[in-house]
């Protein structure tokens, strides 16, 4: 069941109904209504991925509950390893063992020994990554005495299955999800709306910038050997708005989808494309899964106060992580590695915690240096893109290196109609120039709601809705949910 | 919460009843605003789809023009056939019917929903409430793209003053390859090519159907013809093709040139002609209509016996 789609939008109002009709004033049904919604949700994709998520519930919450009575180390670090070994071997097996095995056979016969061994027909169940280092998070912070392990199946069932983020993000702590459950929601009226415009402003990202820059993303790198330099680059800055706002808009709709339900989540995008320099560019996308990886790899590791070699060192381990995160592909890997490559020069020169700030934060424009700082991450983000979004190793090498051939000073051309590629051109630019606007905020129209007269304010929301209207495309899936 | 529930309940339909209200006006501006100007000398029409396309040359054939489309199902010839019944000076239209009108192939151009999208964005204005609702229980799921991709190119279409789809309606279109010897080799190799399932024939003749009554509505004669296939074309649904006609197409002249005697180097396929078969079959054509084959009772009989004559004539030619 995907966001933009009438299931959806027939799923919701019900939900929500039921909540705060049946559910008022009580807390335990409404953790009761949010669980078998969201395994409804979940569910809706395949049953059988309701096992595995209820497996991986069960096993956490039966940990955490012995952690919180368990006070030998040895027998502690047992049951945070039961943990690990449940929740990774999963993703492991579901994510990565094939790849894992093609790579061995792919070594070995490197090395003159032919393996025989079949691929197995493994379907990869939606959102396992996200909702496995949710659970992970979870018994690492109760292991290491962060946080209270719970006694409350039920609101810990609803922890790591609340259907808005289950999925793709954001990647929720158990310090700030879980006790939101066992607290009375009343519902919010100011809160609901915000939730509303929210949703609105994260479909109008997927909808319209999304997926029809996906059009034309797709016809540029699905024929990149038909075409030239320069237009394989506008290619991948079409992925560029591609990925973000589908990514970005999904975050939006599931943060404000929360909202409806009195629930907050933690922000996941800070208007990324407004960075000055890779580390602000990390700060800002996908804050919910940097923010993890920090805290439960990076700092572990040794952080950078090891010394300059090992923190070069955990700077690569973090991006290459990262990137393997996203896919079992050597693309991905790639992809991380080309961020720790930009990042290390800042981090190197210790500027990575320069710009720190919202750009131009008492200014209505950037300056200058600003505006070159902001060209200059986007195109370098916008680069390591290309292998984000290769079918391969080869594609993704071949369509680099073309554009940095002479085909580049060469016209743009794709075939493809210009009623699609004009407006989208109108589209993006004036996408831009909103974020620009709200680049403060939590999402970009978020003021609206407090500054706007009615009238004005009601015209915007309309203007959109027409947008939505007249550039819905089909139903496109997340592209975070293949991960 | 009910506060909440009650405006967003109004908001949402009230932005809904603009959209449907905008999407009526811009239907009914479009309509009135497309014109399809036809050429005066140009008193004769070729619906259908690839077949016809390939086949009839109205650079030769003087009076006609080939306004078929490769892969266009009757119901969008319906559209088009009520935006161009404007000129009044058209007399006749020639529409396809061949054995591949009722494959499940071509119920595919149906089906299909990109090729559909991309057709209605063209003939939407044109569309009756009937068709619309036809498109409907087609695509329940994908309606409302469709209405939005429809509407968007409308629009655009509208500001910019583009007030003729012309170069999207199809023309006759020059086939320059000959593929026979492979397909043939193929053939005696024992390829054997996957035969479609014939479809209920009353799904896929009902606009064709809706199509003769609408001409006759106002006043445009009509033809059925088959354009030259070659003899290794199926046709193993030529009983059920004229059982058709015979029933629910029986007030309709059939002008069959499927047989028309052509080599094989003038065949692009087995369905289509090539260009070197094109300038053959419309030179014929074109002096049969100047012999006046509309003005004749039996127009079929007439095409039979004129067939009959081509053909020995090329059998003298090649003897």
């Amino acid at each position: 069941m995907l966001f933009n789609s009438i299931d959806f939008a027939i799923f919701l109002p019900i939900v929500f109904t039921l909540y705060w009709y049946l559910g008022k004033n009580n807390v335990r049904l409404q953790n009761y209504i949010v669980v078998l919604a969201s395994y409804f949700f979940y569910g809706s994709w395949d049953w059988r991925f309701l096992l595995l998520i209820l497996f991986s519930t069960l096993v956490d919450y039966s940990v955490g509950r012995r952690l919180g009575i368990e006070e030998r180390p040895n027998k502690r670090k047992f049951l945070l390893w039961i943990s690990l070994i449940v929740n990774l071997g999963m993703l492991g097996f579901f994510k990565y063992f094939n790849f894992f095995q093609d790579n061995f056979i792919a070594a070995f016969t490197f090395m003159g020994r032919d393996i025989q061994a079949n691929s197995l027909n493994i379907i990869l169940p939606v959102g396992i990554s996200f909702y496995t280092f949710q659970t992970l998070s979870y018994t690492i912070d109760v292991y290491k005495k962060r946080l209270n392990p719970t006694r409350d199946l039920m609101a810990f069932t609803a922890f790591v299955s609340f259907f808005p983020q289950l999925v793709a993000g954001p990647i929720e702590r158990a310090s700030h999800l879980l006790p939101q459950f066992y607290k009375d929601r009343i519902f919010d009226y100011s809160k609901a709306v915000d939730g509303m415009r929210q949703i609105l402003w994260g479909l109008f990202k997927k909808i319209v910038i999304a997926d029809n820059a996906a059009q034309l993303a797709n016809e540029i790198f699905n024929n990149s050997s038909d075409y030239p330099g320069s237009t394989l680059l506008l290619g991948a800055i079409f992925f560029a708005f591609q990925i973000y706002g589908d990514f970005s808009g999904y975050s939006d709709i599931a943060i404000g989808t929360a909202r409806l339900f009195g629930i907050d989540l933690r922000q996941n995008f800070a208007f990324p494309y407004f960075s000055r320099d890779i580390a602000e560019f990390w700060r800002r996308w996908h804050i919910s899964l940097s923010s993890w990886f920090k805290d439960y790899l990076y700092i572990p590791l040794g952080g950078s106060r090891n010394g300059k070699w090992l923190s070069i060192r955990n700077i690569f381990i973090i991006f290459l992580v990262s990137g393997f995160w996203h896919g079992a592909n050597w693309t991905f890997i790639v992809w991380g590695g080309l961020h720790a490559l930009f990042y290390l020069p800042i981090f190197l020169f210790k500027i990575n915690r320069k710009n720190t700030d919202v750009v131009a934060s008492d200014n209505i424009f950037p300056t200058f240096l600003e505006l070159y700082q902001m060209i200059f991450t986007f195109g370098l983000t916008t680069l390591a893109w290309i292998f984000f979004r290769a079918n391969d190793l080869n594609h993704g090498i071949s369509y680099f290196l073309t554009i940095f051939s002479s085909s580049f000073f060469t016209l743009p051309r794709i075939n493809y109609s210009k009623m699609l590629i004009l407006p989208l051109i109108a589209m993006i630019i004036g996408f831009i120039f909103i974020e620009w606007i709200g680049r403060k905020d939590k999402y970009a129209i978020e003021k609206i709601g407090l500054v706007w007269k009615k009238k004005y304010r009601m015209a915007f929301y309309y203007s959109l809705f027409f947008m939505l209207f007249l550039f819905l495309g089909k139903d496109q899936e997340f592209i975070y949910f293949q991960f | 919460m009910k506060l909440f529930i009650v405006k967003i309940v109004k908001v949402l339909l009230s932005f809904v009843m603009c959209i449907f209200l905008f999407v009526i006006s811009l239907h009914c501006l479009r309509h009135e605003q497309l014109n399809y100007k036809l050429d005066k000398e140009k008193e004769y029409l070729i619906m259908g789809h690839s077949h016809p396309e390939q086949a009839f040359d109205d650079g030769i054939i003087l009076k006609c023009k080939n306004l078929a489309k490769s892969a266009e199902n009757y119901f969008f010839t319906y559209q088009k056939i009520k935006e161009i019944s404007g000129n009044h000076h058209i007399k006749a239209i020639f529409i396809e019917y061949s054995n591949n009108v009722l494959t499940s192939g071509v119920d595919q151009w149906l089906s299909n929903f990109d090729r559909v999208n991309k057709a209605s964005q063209v003939h939407s204005p044109f569309m009756s409430l009937e068709d619309i609702i036809y498109l409907y229980r087609r695509f329940p799921k994908e309606f409302i793209q469709l209405v939005s991709t429809s509407t968007r190119v409308n629009l655009i279409d509208l500001i910019l003053q583009r007030n003729s789809f012309k170069s999207n309606y199809g023309g006759f279109t020059p086939n320059t390859v000959s593929n026979i010897d492979s397909l043939l080799t193929e053939q005696k190799q024992g390829v054997q090519r996957k035969e479609e399932e014939l479809l209920d024939p009353n799904e896929s003749i009902l606009y064709l159907i809706k199509i003769l009554d609408y001409c006759s509505e106002i006043g445009i004669k009509t033809f059925l013809i088959r354009s030259p296939q070659h003899l290794k074309f199926s046709r193993s649904n030529e009983e059920q093709l004229r059982g058709i006609l015979k029933n629910e197409l029986k007030n309709v002249a059939f002008l069959d040139f499927d047989r028309f005697p052509l080599l094989d180097e003038e065949y692009a396929d087995f369905g289509h002609l090539n260009q070197k078969g094109a300038v053959v079959f419309s030179t014929w054509f074109n002096t049969l209509l100047e012999n006046g084959l509309l003005q004749k009772d039996n127009k079929a009989e007439m095409v039979k016996v004129e067939i009959e004559k081509f053909r020995k004539k090329r059998e003298g030619e090649n003897d």
